[in-house]
């Protein structure tokens, strides 16, 4: 880094080099291009810095050479990433489509969220919790203790198997929203739409349907006194248990299509086109 | 609006010019802005150049060495690769193919045979 410069003008470098790795990211560049990039940049401000011949920078001088230079924003110029990128694949050159880092993290994390309740409840069945679980409802009076470590270890699991059940499907579900709009921008550079579409969806949906199936309820309570699964006669199907299957399986497959649709890439960005007669980079297309 | 279709038409040559810019040697980025800039035309910015330095890298078509600089943090030397050569060659051949049939249809108009 530039250790020689004055902090406030060091911290006005900082700022502009953050903004540009920033645009960068959002463009879908990764962090060995962003790198490479900043490193570069930050070599010309400084050179630039140095061909003012001020023995020491001050911020009116590195305000003056910040403002000859590109702003941030041009760094994420749809005209520049997308057609580089399509460049790659005309001339079929390093085009090996990965799967989306952030489509395979909300993997882990939708994954993770879904055991952690299973650790929770097999946890909690095993004779140690069970142990501790009874002296603590018998508000620590009866049987003997349980030995430390195992009201350590109970503790432990409960927190982080709750703290994991509640984090990771959000978590999970932020991570898919992103990767479908990376994978959106890519151009076909990234795969994975479908996974990260199911990690965007999945806990949204079972929300809806925990909450319409609790409304429901409460009307078929209303309605008809007793509900689908408290009713006198058993197992019989009520009709408006029906439509709330009906509507929810609908609305369901309506966000899925809605999703898949508005986030799939434009056509044509991830197939490879026909092969040119000459080097393309030459006649780059420009609607890009 | 002069800027724009210039801008067009220049975009598609970024990347020859840089590679035939370093024919002349290596050099680090800031060094290759200042060589396009010797000829006005060729002019280009920043936030053009250095992502395509950094995907000529990523292609093999460019080496990259870091070295040490007098006024700041390291440079990144950017050189011709063997590849890169045969590249420029190619796209180089390319445009001069590029540019006489450009400057033939100029000069002469469209074949007669294109308009019956």
């Amino acid at each position: 880094m530039t250790n020689k410069l004055p902090v406030a003008v060091q911290s006005r470098v900082d700022a502009h080099l953050d903004a540009v790795e920033k645009q960068l990211q959002a463009a879908g560049a990764d962090r060995a291009t962003r790198r490479n990039i900043v490193d570069d940049l930050e070599t010309q401000i400084v050179d630039m810095l140095g061909s003012l011949e001020a023995p020491t920078p001050t911020v009116a001088d590195i305000d003056e050479v910040l403002g000859r230079l590109d702003p941030p924003q041009a760094y994420a110029n749809e005209s520049a990433w997308p057609s580089d990128r399509v460049l790659r694949v005309e001339r079929g050159i390093v085009y090996e489509p990965r799967l989306c880092r952030q489509a395979k993290q909300g993997a882990w994390c939708i994954g993770l969220g879904i055991l952690a309740p299973l650790l929770l409840v097999f946890g909690l069945k095993s004779p140690p919790a069970r142990h501790v679980i009874s002296w603590l409802e018998s508000s620590l009076q009866e049987g003997s203790p349980p030995p430390l470590w195992s009201v350590v270890l109970v503790g432990a699991l409960v927190i982080t198997a709750a703290v994991a059940a509640v984090a990771l499907p959000i978590a999970g579900t932020l991570l898919g929203w992103i990767a479908t709009e990376r994978i959106r921008r890519s151009a076909g550079t990234q795969y994975g739409l479908g996974l990260a579409v199911g990690e965007a969806l999945l806990y949204p949906i079972l929300l809806v349907w925990f909450v319409t199936y609790t409304i429901d309820r409460q009307i078929e309570q209303v309605l008809y006194g007793t509900t689908y699964l408290s009713g006198p006669g058993g197992r019989q199907l009520i009709p408006s248990k029906l439509l709330w299957l009906f509507w929810t399986t609908l609305l369901s497959i309506g966000l899925v299509c809605w999703l898949r649709w508005s986030t799939s890439p434009k056509r044509g960005a991830s197939s490879r086109p026909k092969q040119q007669n000459g080097p393309s980079s030459l006649l780059a297309p420009s609607n890009q | 609006m002069d800027k724009a279709w210039s801008s067009q038409l220049k975009k598609g040559l970024v990347e020859l010019c840089v590679l035939a810019a370093l024919q002349e040697g290596e050099a680090y980025g800031y060094q290759l802005l200042q060589r396009l800039a010797l000829e006005s035309l060729l002019a280009t910015t920043e936030s053009t150049l250095y992502p395509i330095l950094s995907r000529l890298a990523d292609e093999k078509l460019v080496a990259v060495r870091q070295a040490p600089s007098p006024s700041g943090p390291p440079r990144r030397y950017y050189r011709l690769t063997a590849q890169g050569r045969e590249h420029l060659r190619q796209l180089s051949a390319y445009w001069g193919q590029l540019g006489s049939a450009v400057n033939k249809l100029l000069a002469d108009g469209v074949p007669e045979k294109c308009n019956d």
